[in-house]
This record gives structure tokens, C-alpha cells and sequence, in this order.
């Protein structure tokens, strides 16, 4: 195979092994961001839930249809959250199928200046 | 992700050498037959970059799902131990509906990014994949062979 032809093939897998690596890279961030809006949700549910027991300690207590009431409007509550949880998620799934590795100097290095400075067949 | 792996091992084991090597040495012979060589030996350097290729992404893949799986139990942990901060009753029962419901969905989240990268990665191996389109090379006024 001729020289230029080589270094044409290293610089394609070079360029190929770059990509999937700052994939792996933005879905691993993809991930923790998830990770952070989740447990934002699940605190505020509970600092919700937490809030609405102090009230209802000074309110007095509830009848057993009141408590039933209040489960279901708990349960609904989480719900939403989920919901909405799951529609981020869905966004940044297609944000990762999406994505495309910046083009910097450390990919010009490692696609083209590397292959080059490896190829001995110069 | 698996059987691209699978089909570019066995591609790359069906032409490697008895030293394991995927090459092909530019021989003599006439103008076709040198081209013919040429060509081949481009399809073979694209099927070795492509064995690399896998092997790579084999490797960032399997690092992604340790990394996700770690990341899925340290937040369910981080999760229950903010619910235990709780004691009233009412939290109790919901709260732990809560952490139930958003653990659940975390995981699932997780699985879904983890596939969405599978599904990229997989279409940048399978582009690897392809050999190139052969070189055609004309002579003036249709004299020499089309190769």
C-alpha cells in the first residue's frame, strides 16, 4: 500500500477511536446529569412531604378519608415528577445519538499530527 | 454492539496470517494485477483499522457500563439514606414510594443512555466497516482498460 494511503487509513481510525471516546465521555456527563436531577426531584418530594407533615401536626389529625385523600394526591405528586424526569431523559438519549466530538486542536493531533509522526513508511 | 464485534473478529481471523498479521506485500506483475493488489490491500488495511476499531470500542463500552452501573447504586444509596433523615410517619410511607419510584426510573434512565451510545458506537464501526470504492482509472480517448 502506498504511504499516503496509510496514513490516510491511521487517520481515519485515529478520527474513528476519538469519536467514540468523547462519546463514552458525554454519555458518562449525560449520565451524572441525570444523576443530579434525580435526587434534586427526590429531595424536593421529600422537603415537600416533610413540610406538609409539620402542618398537618399543628392542623390535628386526619380522618381516615383524609389520610387516603392526601396519599393519592402524594402519589400524583410523585408521579408528575417522574414524568417530567422521564421526558429530560428521553431529550438527552436523543442528544447522545445526536452528538459530534468537537473538532479542537487535540482531535487536529490525534487524528492527523499523530498517524503522520506514527507512520514509518516515510 | 455485540455481533459487529463477532463479524469484524471473524473477518479480521479469516485473512489474518499464520502470524496473526493482516497484510498483503505489493508483488510484480502487470499494471491490472498491481491494481488488483492495491485494492485488496486497501480493503484489508480498512478491515484491520475496523479490528482495532472494536476492540476500542469494546473497551470504552465496557468502562461506560461499569461506570453507569457504579453511578445508578451510589445514587439509590445517597437516596435512602436522605429518606432514613426522615421520621414522620406520612413521610414514611410516601417517601419511600418516592425513593422507590425514582431509583426505578434512574436505572431506566441509565439503561437508555447506555443504548443510545450502543447505537452510535455501532454505526461508527459498521462506517468503518466499508471498504473503499475501487480506484478507476482512465487512459485518454479510451485507450488503455478500464481497472
Amino acid at each position: 500500500m502506498t504511504p499516503a494511503r496509510e496514513t490516510r487509513v491511521l487517520a481515519r481510525l485515529a478520527a474513528a477511536e476519538y469519536d467514540l471516546t468523547q462519546q463514552a465521555e458525554f454519555t458518562r456527563a449525560v449520565q451524572e446529569l441525570d444523576s443530579a436531577l434525580t435526587r434534586r426531584a427526590h429531595e424536593d418530594v421529600l422537603a415537600s412531604i416533610d413540610a406538609l407533615e409539620a402542618f398537618l401536626t399543628r392542623v390535628g389529625p386526619l380522618s381516615a378519608d383524609e389520610k387516603d385523600a392526601l396519599m393519592l394526591l402524594g402519589e400524583q405528586h410523585i408521579q408528575r415528577l417522574v414524568g417530567f424526569s422521564d421526558e429530560v431523559a428521553q431529550q438527552l438519549a436523543v442528544l447522545i445519538t445526536t452528538y459530534a466530538s468537537p473538532r479542537g486542536f487535540t482531535y487536529w493531533w490525534k487524528t492527523k499530527a499523530v498517524p503522520y509522526l506514527k507512520d514509518d513508511s516515510f | 454492539m455485540g455481533s459487529e464485534l463477532e463479524r469484524v473478529q471473524a473477518e479480521a481471523a479469516r485473512l489474518a496470517g499464520r502470524d496473526g498479521r493482516l497484510d498483503m506485500s505489493r508483488g510484480g506483475g502487470n499494471q491490472r494485477v498491481r491494481a488488483v493488489q492495491e485494492e485488496v490491500a486497501a480493503r484489508i488495511a480498512v478491515i484491520n483499522g475496523a479490528h482495532v476499531l472494536a476492540r476500542v470500542a469494546d473497551q470504552v463500552d465496557g468502562e461506560l457500563a461499569v461506570a453507569i452501573q457504579d453511578g445508578v447504586l451510589r445514587r439509590t444509596s445517597q437516596m435512602e439514606e436522605n429518606e432514613k433523615q426522615y421520621e414522620g410517619p406520612l413521610l414514611r410511607e410516601v417517601g419511600q414510594r418516592a425513593t422507590q419510584l425514582f431509583s426505578e426510573r434512574h436505572l431506566l434512565h441509565s439503561t437508555a443512555y447506555y443504548y443510545a451510545f450502543g447505537e452510535q458506537a455501532t454505526r461508527q464501526v459498521v462506517e468503518e466497516l466499508s471498504a473503499p470504492e475501487p480506484r478507476r482509472r482512465r487512459r485518454l480517448f479510451g485507450l488503455g482498460e478500464e481497472i
